[in-house]
């Protein structure tokens, strides 16, 4: 449905995508990690025609999107990083003025805005105006106006920055209700546990080139993920016998067969200027760690 | 053509649930207008119009005046799309550039000439003015030339400014220098030479004259022809510069 290739952006000297691709089959759902600058909204405005690439090509549904903008724009919907509604319209407006810039008829308008807020939410809200929704009531009405006239390729940037948990859930069931009915899906977010709810197929992006995709089991198995993390104050003790690998100032870490007992003991007296040790488990965020060589972002749980 | 008339219902429709700024700029001249009226005819006597009773500049002067105002809405409009965050997902749409501009443009046509047809007929009721023999399709050619003349100028600034503090101090100050100029505060002939001079570079000289000619000179379409087919013209100069200016992936800022 989608296949983006070699895409290549520069903003001045700053290299914002470097021949990345990205390509996405429908039904598919593809989680597009990266920390902040890593490239992703970059891509995805790329892919939704909002940015002109400087080399690449994009196609989506096989229309060349870069040739025929307007009409690769009505296979795809997007729901960009910062919530884009009209505060003044209510809910239905919002969702039907949408659906109509999409060319959807009067019927079929009005049944999907239904539809669509049925999904996430957002029925009982239906002629509350945009400005009197909570800030999760209007991510999900951000959200929805992306869904209304069912894209078959669905953009979402960081939908759930800022959401509270009911949201997150209406917004991770709707996602993969969409996939399940054939849409493919790109899903940027810092937050992992909604990676593995999802289910989605894993692409991570850094400093704009793509380090590695696969699915969840793949990328664990591909990466060696076992090892400690630890920080130190001051100089490491020389005769560690260890691969230590800097990772920030002050922090190191040691992938492969080292327990955190091994550490210890080699360390010996120089332990007590240990501050922290922490295993590394085989789980995204440390799959995302060794691929990177850095921790994604955090946002704060609301 | 359908996103262009999604978005110009969309202007419709916030205009509907957001009638205020309208509602102001309809008040306000009605409010300023009999401040003027005695003033105003007596420099209409003066000036050789001896049955004037000022109303017939004061309504005209105040609808162009006031008009301007309300035609930056269209640039306001436009930035607010910025400010609300949704002008990507209009450009995401399957809407070209210039479907965009035309949803835009032509409901605030629309929306202009109704403004000033209703504030010449409430100006009329409050202030007595009578068409006393001009023709009314006349005075509807020049509302509706007048519409089109500034909703195209301020579509050409707002697809030159970056910010919308440079439309709002445009506005603001443009329509009292061209409203000034244009002799909707005081009649032309009653300005310094230079003045004069320089009036017909403005939009609100050629809407008055036309303006003077129905509501003074008892003109017909005829008369009118002339400041309705440089209106028009300009509106088309402009309105084509604005389509080759406009970018529709140019970061706009609306008030901070």
């Amino acid at each position: 449905m989608l296949d983006a290739r070699d895409l290549t952006k520069a903003y001045g000297d700053v290299e914002a995508l470097n021949s990345a691709d990205l390509t996405v089959k429908q039904g598919q759902i593809v989680a597009l990690l990266g920390r902040n600058g890593a490239g992703k909204t970059t891509m995805l405005s790329i892919i939704a025609g909002l940015l002109q690439p400087d080399a690449g090509t994009v196609r989506i549904g096989g229309v060349d999107a870069l040739g025929d903008p307007e009409r690769a724009a009505r296979l795809l919907g997007i729901a960009p990083q910062e919530t884009g509604i009209y505060t003044v319209l209510t809910v239905r407006e919002n969702l039907e003025f949408f659906g109509e810039l999409s060319g959807l008829s009067r019927n079929d308008r009005t049944r999907r805005a239904t539809e669509v807020a049925e999904q996430l939410g957002l029925a009982d809200l239906f002629d509350r105006p945009g400005r009197k929704l909570s800030g999760g009531e209007a991510r999900r009405l951000h959200t929805a106006c992306a869904l209304v006239h069912a894209p078959q390729l669905l953009l979402l940037d960081e939908p759930t920055v800022g959401a509270d948990v009911a949201t997150r859930q209406h917004l991770i069931e709707t996602v993969k209700s969409m996939a399940a009915d054939g849409a493919a899906v790109v899903y940027t977010t810092h937050y992992m546990p909604e990676v593995e709810s999802l289910d989605a197929d894993i692409v991570i992006i850094d400093e704009g080139r793509i380090c590695a995709k696969g699915t969840r089991a793949e990328l664990i198995a591909q990466h060696q993920m076992q090892g400690v993390r630890f920080e130190f104050r001051g100089e490491l003790p020389p005769h560690l016998g260890l691969d230590v690998e800097s990772v920030a100032a002050n922090s190191y870490r040691i992938l492969g067969d080292v327990t955190m007992a091994d550490l210890l003991d080699r360390f010996g007296d120089a332990a007590s200027q240990l501050v922290s040790v922490e295993s590394l488990a085989p789980d995204l965020e440390t799959m995302f760690l060794v691929v990177t060589g850095r921790h994604i972002e955090h946002e704060v749980e609301p | 053509m359908t996103a262009a008339l999604a978005v110009a219902k969309l202007q419709l429709r916030i205009l509907r649930n957001d009638p205020w700024f309208l509602l102001i700029m309809f008040l306000m001249p009605l409010a300023v207008m009999p401040l003027f009226k005695q003033t105003m005819g007596l420099s209409l006597v003066s000036s050789g119009f001896s049955e004037a009773t000022g109303a017939e500049l004061v309504v005209p002067g105040q609808a162009v005046l006031f008009g301007f105002f309300v035609a930056g809405s269209v640039g306001f409009s436009l930035y607010r799309e910025h400010g609300w965050r949704t002008w990507d997902r209009l450009r995401a749409s399957a809407a070209s550039s210039k479907s965009l501009l035309a949803g835009f443009a032509i409901p605030w046509i629309v929306i202009h000439v109704g403004y000033q047809l209703v504030l010449f007929v409430a100006g009329g009721m409050v202030l007595g003015l009578r068409l006393n023999g001009g023709s009314p399709l006349a005075a509807l050619l020049v509302i509706t030339a007048y519409s089109a003349c500034v909703i195209a100028l301020i579509l050409l600034l707002s697809s030159t400014f970056r910010t919308v503090n440079r439309l709002n101090a445009f506005q603001n100050v443009g329509a009292m220098v061209f409203g000034g100029l244009g002799g909707a505060l005081v009649p032309i002939e009653q300005l310094p030479g230079w003045a004069q001079a320089v009036a017909p570079a403005t939009p609100a000289y050629w809407a008055m004259r036309g303006h003077r000619s129905v509501f003074l000179e008892q003109g017909g379409v005829s008369d009118v022809a002339l400041p309705v087919a440089v209106m028009l013209a300009v509106a088309v100069v402009f309105a084509f510069l604005a389509s080759l200016r406009f970018r529709a992936d140019e970061t706009k800022e609306f008030f901070a």
